[in-house]
């Protein structure tokens, strides 16, 4: 250890130096969180959970089954990689995320985005989250899948028609990042809902099955996938 | 605290400028680079890593392909054989290779720019089932079984397990290296020669008729134009308008640059001209563009054709196109 004298006498010769370690003390200091924020995602059908390759009834459609959900989940005002999460529902633990709480959600205002904003898209390598080795970045053209979402759905007379909705794209006015915001949260435990039954019954009676490619489509399907997102009554 | 901001701030600038002039030189009268290479600061290890990565197939699925097989050294790492690309198992793509040069001034790539950043650019040959046939995950589990790149990976990353941005950032970091800066125009600019008159009709026959598109230093304004070719009804190409869907962008092309032309042909996104007799024949007929800002076909009579095509050829650089330092790295030769 050294001494305080010998501490002082290096602050001395060293002025700059420090300066420089001060001032990055200082720009960090901001960013020092208030607490923690945990968050469930819950994909659900009529307000039931579902998970992967099950069937589930789906009023007029007849019967679903999704094979793959993946999306990605964004801290708001934040455009550095650290802040995105991918939800991946094959994975139970990604659907749980946990982030310090921000200085500007302060007011029980929750707001994250869905999807990869247009900064990130075109800002070169990534890895954590946004690693193209997690198969959501497309490969013949540049930019990030936002949402992934396949399955099937076998109608009442039993003939099954596949859906795969790769839902992306970074350039205006088709980018497909969404902001999501709730008000009013009571605790920083937050189980958020993500109605698919909704989503999937509208996509399915209004869209081609299969959207692969950024577009008005993928804009509007994924708008639509981010207001499918719900605060869930049991919020702790 | 505010004013300390700002000298933080341009200390780091400062910095920041120390490393991109030690490692990357920006020829005189050149803009500013648009990759940011103080991300990924150019290191020997990491250039010869690339190099080593660019020429080797073991990026194919089997091992047939490398990405010099389509972008040639002597050809402006173009390739010269095929009108379209030619990739594993003879498959042939849609689209004539571009050339490989001063890419770290590129906004976009890729003749519709699908693809935004340098280090972004590999994935698609890699995973293209026509190009190389790959993924990703298996590119990386091969090379991190490899003695020779867990070596030169560490050499480079002080890693020897290769990522996904490792490996993405070493081929950058070799492509970068591919300035042409070293032509004849570019003597001339400097003052150290003078062109031929020929040359310097050729070279006012350029500035008045070509420079709108191919705009100098680089000889590419970096935009997508349309030049008049004729759609290719087998391909049915839309160019930029598969990227953003906007109808004026239908058939347009990212505007290639014209360094070292004279070794890029085959010409035009689909490799349709085989010479640069008949990309002149062809900007001089009806059917082309003409001259952009005054909208009337361009008319050269045969001197003037044959002055431009002089002046073209100014734009050849020996030094890069014989540059050992691109070329094949001996180390491939031997067994691992
Ligand atoms: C099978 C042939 C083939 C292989 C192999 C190949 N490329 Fe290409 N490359 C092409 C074609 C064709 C294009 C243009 C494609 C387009 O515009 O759609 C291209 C475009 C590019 C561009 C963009 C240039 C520009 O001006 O827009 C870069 C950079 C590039 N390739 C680098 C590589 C690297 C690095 C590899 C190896 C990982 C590689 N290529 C492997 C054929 C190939
Ligand atoms: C309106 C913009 C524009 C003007 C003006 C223009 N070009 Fe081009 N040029 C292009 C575009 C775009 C391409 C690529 C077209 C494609 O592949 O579909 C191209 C391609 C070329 C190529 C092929 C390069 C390669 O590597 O494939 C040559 C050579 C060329 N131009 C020469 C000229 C000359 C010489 C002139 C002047 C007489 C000229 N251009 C004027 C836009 C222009």
């Amino acid at each position: 250890m050294i001494s305080k004298p010998e501490l002082f006498y290096f602050m001395r010769t060293n002025k700059l130096l420090c300066f420089f370690l001060f001032q990055i003390a200082f720009m960090a200091l901001p960013l020092k969180s208030i607490g923690q924020v945990k968050l469930s995602f819950v994909p659900t059908i009529g307000g039931a959970e579902i998970s992967l390759d099950k069937e589930y009834l789906l009023k007029e459609l007849g019967k679903v089954t999704f094979t793959k959900l993946k999306f990605y989940f964004g801290l708001a005002g934040d455009t550095s990689s650290k802040s995105y999460f991918l939800i991946d529902l094959e994975k139970k633990s990604s659907c749980l995320v946990e982030f310090p709480l921000q200085k500007n959600s302060l007011n029980n205002e929750f707001a994250f985005w869905c999807g990869v904003d247009s900064f990130t898209n075109t800002s070169g390598v990534y890895m954590g989250a946004l690693d193209p080795l997690n198969g959501m970045y497309w490969t013949w053209q540049s930019g990030y899948i936002g949402i992934k979402l396949e399955g099937q759905i076998r109608s009442m007379n039993g003939d099954s028609v596949s859906f795969e909705y790769h839902l992306g794209g970074y350039q205006n006015p088709f980018l497909v990042c969404y902001p999501v915001a709730f008000k009013n949260t009571k605790s920083s435990d937050l189980l958020v809902g993500l109605d698919l039954g909704r989503f999937i019954s509208f996509a399915y009676q209004n869209f081609p099955k299969k959207v692969m490619t950024p577009g008005q489509d993928a804009y509007l399907l994924g708008k639509i996938f981010s207001e499918s997102f719900y605060l869930l009554d049991n919020e702790k | 605290m505010k004013n300390r901001g700002l000298l933080l701030f341009i200390g780091v600038v400062c910095l920041m400028s120390f490393i991109v002039k030690d490692t990357y030189q920006i020829p005189k009268a050149w803009p500013e680079p648009i990759y940011p290479i103080g991300k990924n600061e150019l290191t020997i290890n990491k250039v010869y890593l690339g190099r080593i990565l660019f020429y080797d197939p073991i990026l194919s699925v089997n091992h047939t392909v490398s990405c010099a097989s389509c972008h040639s050294q002597f050809n402006a790492f173009t390739h010269a054989d095929h009108a379209l690309s030619h990739g594993i198992y003879d498959s042939i793509g849609t689209r004539n290779s571009p050339t490989l040069m001063n890419l770290a001034w590129q906004p976009y790539f890729m003749w519709d720019g699908a693809i935004n950043h340098l280090d972004m650019q590999a994935l698609a040959p890699i995973s293209h089932p026509k190009e190389m046939g790959e993924s990703l995950n298996h590119v990386l589990q091969k090379l991190g079984a490899s003695k020779r790149y867990k070596s030169l990976f560490y050499k480079a990353w002080k890693d020897s397990i290769p990522t996904t941005e490792t490996l993405l950032k070493s081929l950058s970091s070799f492509m970068l290296t591919l300035v042409s800066n070293q032509s004849k125009y570019d003597s001339v600019q400097l003052g150290l020669v003078a062109f031929t008159d020929q040359e310097q009709r050729g070279y006012a026959l350029f500035k008045k008729h070509c420079n709108s598109c191919h705009t100098e230093p680089l000889f590419t304004n970096y935009q997508f134009e349309a030049n008049g070719i004729k759609v290719n009804a087998h391909l049915n190409d839309f160019g930029r308008y598969a990227i953003t869907h906007h109808p004026k962008d239908s058939f347009k092309f990212k505007t290639p640059t014209l360094r070292n032309v004279e070794y890029s042909f085959p010409y035009m996104h689909d490799g349709r001209f085989e010479s640069l007799n008949e990309v002149i024949q062809f900007y001089a007929s009806s059917s082309s563009i003409g001259d952009k800002t005054k909208g009337r076909t361009l008319h050269l009579d045969a001197k003037e054709k044959v002055d431009l095509h002089v002046f073209l050829l100014t734009l050849t650089d020996k030094q890069f196109l014989f540059n050992r330092s691109y070329g094949y790295p001996m180390e491939l030769n031997t067994k691992e």
